[in-house]
């Protein structure tokens, strides 16, 4: 053997491995959290749940004639419940027991991954849930924008995750065309590619959580299931043609850019709805970057990039951080917001209501479940999962309003 | 005919001289600072009452009892449109109303900065408008483009913030041997090992009259 070289040095050289693991997934859940903590959680049987309304306030007013004159009779309240019933959401996790012994101290590996693979569960559930808020109760997350072999692009991929299974239809009760799984979600392209081709999918499909049912109404509400500006379709089964304008939302369709009057109007059209005293704390306007960034451009505010252009002119009163309002309003910037759309939404009125809270599932106090291999014995892997069993309810829809067709700037949503 | 813009009032200024900061082209001030509930807007339309007219509502009340910095707006900058646009744009089809009022053929004033200004404050409120022409000169592609960068870092921010909570409320429910799941939505009820009560006569431990099992009359 001659000179030695470093190929026989590999079995003793120490690897730096960097001590810090990239989530190179999006896991946030905006909305969702802010709907858990801000308001509040009613726990519900399995029975259907009822909200009552009150559209018609009753009683007749009218000129009187006290000389004898015929009074009339009056009327009274008029009450109209709305109904809702829960649905379920089950996510499944999986490791093998060497995926866990072999990184279950520092010296073995940087991450735990029993540890992680429990914190990424609880992650990725609440941006499932996320993404699910932005739709219109039919399970939706989003509509095919163009189709490729293996790859679609979507008006925001931000709405799904990696490794994410989901079904496409060819439309809301349609029907199902296929299952696929999500290798990535790109949010800067807004292209979803897929683990394999995807035969048959063309544009105007639309991608649903694995195993929805695909008819309208059936999975779990979400702004577009309350933010209806016309008198068509339901609010919680209450058919909004009975009762024009009371369980619409007020909407502009702004059709450009966001200025200053399309936000004084949204909150006239809330003062025509309601009359007055609408407008309070728990009002917030959520949106995507997309929208945050068009209200700066009006440059009403002090833009941040200012900090460093304004030089020490400003440096006591100005920060390097977005502004946290629109108008005065908390500005609540979601990644997974539609883009194009800011939906005021008054928090007082959304609560959720819960048969099973998010949990993971548990029999007689365990949680972690050994999987059965193929011979009957037990299999070195363990499966447990999250699960949620409720629904989202927004009432008082006409103190909400909603901005549409708002101008996506180039570069964003694949712009 | 009144115009309905003379049903607006004049809102309450802060006593501090504003002309220096500029003026429109009709003389006015550029900015001012106003008390909030004084500022009131046109609104037209069909009213709950069902009435169809104009009325003056308050322009900021979800800002409370707080004083706000408006910076003058021309028509254009304000609304985005032409009158004749505006006047389509905006007008209610049923009532004829223009929903916020006529077109402000003068401009308009609209708060800056989307938040009060507090009183104490006021002494920086030069560079604050310092700041704000700033940005209004330099607008470009690039400037948009960091500062939607400056957003998502934010964003990214705010969920590593939110990863930290998480991993915590993880980490307080798991048992204190070996990662096992357990319940994170309150009521710890995981695979933790029980608590196993012997009692002290059967380890045989010594049971005297200072020591828990001791009963009286035994």
């Amino acid at each position: 053997m001659g000179v030695a070289n470093v190929a026989q040095t590999l079995a003793s050289q120490q690897e730096w491995v960097r001590p810090e693991l990239e989530d190179l997934s999006l896991t946030a859940s905006t909305l969702w959290r802010r709907i858990e903590k801000n308001t509040k959680v009613q726990a519900v049987s399995n029975r259907p749940f009822r909200v009552p309304t009150l559209p018609i306030q009753g009683a007749k007013f009218r000129v009187g004639d006290f000389d004898g004159g015929d009074l009339g009779i009056g009327s009274g309240p008029s009450e109209v419940v709305g109904t809702g019933s829960c649905v379920s959401f089950v996510q499944a996790s999986s490791y093998t027991a060497l995926s866990e012994w072999a990184t279950d101290t520092d010296e073995k590996a940087i991450e735990n991954f029993a540890d992680l693979t429990h914190r990424m569960a609880a992650k990725t559930f609440g941006g499932y849930m996320d993404a699910l808020i932005q739709g219109d109760s039919s399970n939706t997350l989003d509509t095919v924008v163009t189709a490729g072999s293996d790859y679609a692009t979507v008006n925001n991929a931000n709405l799904f995750q990696n490794g994410q299974d989901v079904d496409i239809w060819s439309a809301v009760g349609g029907s199902l065309i296929a299952s696929y799984t999500i290798l990535t979600a790109d949010a800067v392209t807004a292209t979803l590619t897929f683990t394999t081709a995807i035969s048959g999918v063309t544009t105007g499909n639309v991608i649903m959580v694995s195993g929805s049912s695909g008819q309208p109404n059936s999975g779990m509400n979400g702004l577009r299931t309350f933010a209806v500006s016309t008198n068509t379709g339901i609010w919680m089964n209450v058919q909004r043609s009975s009762y024009p304008g009371m369980y619409t939302t007020p909407s502009i369709p702004v059709g450009g850019a966001l200025t200053p009057s399309v936000v004084r109007e949204l909150q006239a059209l809330v003062e025509l709805a309601k009359g007055l005293e609408t407008d309070d704390d728990s009002v917030v306007a959520h949106m995507s970057p997309n929208e945050r960034n068009q209200w700066e451009a009006n440059a009403l505010l002090v833009q941040r990039i200012d900090y460093t252009g304004a030089g020490d002119s400003s440096a006591d009163m100005l920060k390097k951080k977005a502004s946290g309002t629109i108008a005065g309003r908390e500005a609540l910037v979601n990644v997974r917001a539609v883009p194009g759309y800011i939906d005021f939404l008054n928090l007082k009125n959304w609560f959720r209501v819960e048969t099973k809270p998010l949990d993971f599932y548990s029999v007689g106090g365990q949680t972690l479940f050994p999987i059965r291999g193929a011979s009957g014995g037990l299999a070195s892997s363990y499966v447990f999962y999250l699960c949620w069993m409720g629904q989202l309810v927004a009432v008082q829809t006409r103190e909400n309003a909603f901005l549409s067709g708002i101008a996506i700037q180039k570069g964003l949503f694949g712009h | 005919m009144i115009s309905p813009t003379s049903l607006l009032p004049k809102p309450q200024h802060w006593p501090l001289p504003m002309g220096r900061f500029g003026k429109t082209p009709t003389g006015a001030n550029l900015y001012r600072i106003v008390f909030a509930p004084s500022v009131k807007m046109l609104v037209g339309g069909k009213w709950p009452d069902g009435r169809a007219e104009y009325r003056v509502r308050p322009a900021y009340r979800h800002v409370g009892n707080e004083w706000v910095l408006e910076r003058w707006l021309s028509a254009q900058e304000f609304t985005g449109m032409t009158e004749a646009q505006y006047q389509i744009r905006y007008r209610d089809p049923s009532t004829g109303l223009l929903t916020c009022g006529p077109y402000p053929v003068s401009g308009a004033y609209f708060m800056c900065m989307d938040a009060p200004i507090k009183p104490e404050a006021l002494d920086s409120v030069e560079k604050i408008i310092a700041g704000i022409e700033f940005s209004r000169k330099h607008r470009s592609a690039d400037r948009y483009r960091k500062n939607a960068e400056l957003i998502q870092e934010d964003l990214r921010q705010q969920e590593a913030a939110q990863d930290s909570e998480l991993l915590a409320k993880i980490q307080e429910a798991r048992p204190a041997f070996g990662v096992r799941p357990s319940n994170i939505g309150g009521m710890i009820h995981s695979t933790k090992s029980k608590n196993i009560v012997i009692p002290a006569e059967a380890t045989g431990l010594p049971v005297g009259n200072n020591k828990f099992v001791q009963l009286k009359g035994e």
